[in-house]
């Protein structure tokens, strides 16, 4: 029997979105505390070493340095998606536009995240001199965030990137051949707080999907996803053209 | 027969290896994986005497999560290596996990980290008398 509050809404629905949210602050609080982890050690056994009078080897002190930069800047990007959820929920999510290559965009975002792929991994097609008029920044946020999921869910194998203009629309194709998403979480994944895997599983907070569908969305885009279970999923974004 | 030594099981690679300086540093000697597989298929090509002390595995990790990876450890090869003390690290109290069938004698080391108590829960394992699988 479902209680029907407003319309769409059910005790059901409503206790699945509590889970989902309940979920999400355990992982919010996983993915916070693991660079405040790696800070904390890291300061405490420099002030034992001075502690103790120990000489501190300026190498070391520099790694340490590096180290504190490095994990405060994944906080801050965490702090950041977390941020823009408020901004999206709230519809204060405001673009800044400018007309600016989306092939160089494309190049830019797969050099930053090389990293994050084994040599070789990711095999790519780049129309050049596509150009576009949006918020760069944002844009650049909806390329690195599907391909930060290829390459967390992708199990290493290879990742086709595509972006090419095809009639009256500017394409982005990226497709991995990892684990593949279940029909039933296909439609869940765009959602804030919900991703496909279980939250144990894989670490992150599972907001990188909803913030690139807001993000599109307030470009007047569209992204979608083709997946099956243990081939791989393909992630769609499809721009308007425009007339420049 | 190597140096008593700790297994050091997280999937953030920060995590890894701040623990493993911190350890290395006071003269343990420690091995990191990132996931508990890779450190169950080291376990096997161990002779019983050369076991850890201690494994210190992270509770949420992708692939095979800690309290997976302690089920799996204590029921593989016969139990071989169900001796061996393991520690969950995570960001979430013992009282939660509990809830999620945490078996009773593992210890949660809460992150983040407190250095001094790490280091006294280490030194706690090292000076206990090892106990070795007779398989």
């Amino acid at each position: 029997m479902q209680t029907q509050f407003e319309e769409g809404f059910t005790i059901e629905s409503l206790m699945e979105a509590l889970f989902y949210r309940d979920e999400f602050l355990a992982l919010a609080s996983h993915e916070l505390k693991t660079p405040v982890t790696a800070l904390r050690l890291h300061s405490q056994v420099f002030q034992r070493q001075r502690r103790r009078g120990e000489s501190c080897d300026p190498q070391r002190v520099e790694r340490l340095l590096e180290e504190v930069d490095r994990q405060t800047l994944r906080l801050g990007r965490l702090i950041n998606d977390m941020l823009d959820i408020s901004r999206i929920r709230s519809g204060k999510l405001v673009l800044v536009r400018e007309s600016f290559s989306l092939s160089l965009l494309m190049r830019d975002c797969l050099e930053q995240q090389q990293e994050l792929f084994k040599p070789e991994q990711v095999n790519y097609f780049i129309e050049e001199d596509l150009w576009y008029f949006g918020d760069r920044m944002r844009i650049g946020q909806v390329i690195s965030n599907i391909l930060n999921n290829a390459a967390r869910y992708g199990e290493g194998k290879p990742v086709e990137v595509k972006l090419q203009q095809r009639k009256n629309k500017t394409m982005l194709v990226i497709s991995d051949q990892g684990r593949g998403i279940r029909p039933e979480d296909q439609k869940r994944i765009f959602h804030r707080f919900q991703r496909a895997i279980p939250a144990r599983e894989v670490s992150g907070l599972g907001l990188g999907l909803y913030i690139a569908k807001s993000i599109v969305d307030a470009h007047g885009g569209k992204i979608s996803l083709k997946s099956e279970v243990g081939h791989g999923s393909q992630f769609t974004v499809e721009f308007p053209k425009q007339v420049l | 027969m190597t140096s008593p030594s700790i297994l050091l099981i997280d999937d953030d690679e920060d995590v890894r290896t701040v623990m493993s300086y911190v350890l290395e540093h006071e003269g343990v000697c420690t091995q990191t994986f990132a996931s508990g597989f890779s450190a169950l298929d080291y376990l096997k090509d161990l002779a019983a005497i050369d076991f850890p002390i201690l494994i210190i595995v992270d509770f949420m990790m992708s692939e095979l999560d800690g309290l997976e990876f302690i089920r799996l450890l204590r029921q593989k090869d016969h139990g071989r290596y169900a001796g061996i003390p393991v520690v969950l690290s995570s960001g979430r109290s013992a009282q939660e996990i509990i809830q999620e069938g945490m078996p009773p004698d593992v210890l949660v080391l809460e992150k983040p980290l407190e250095l001094e108590s790490f280091l006294e829960l280490v030194r706690s394992y090292l000076t206990r008398p090892t106990a070795v699988s007779s398989l």
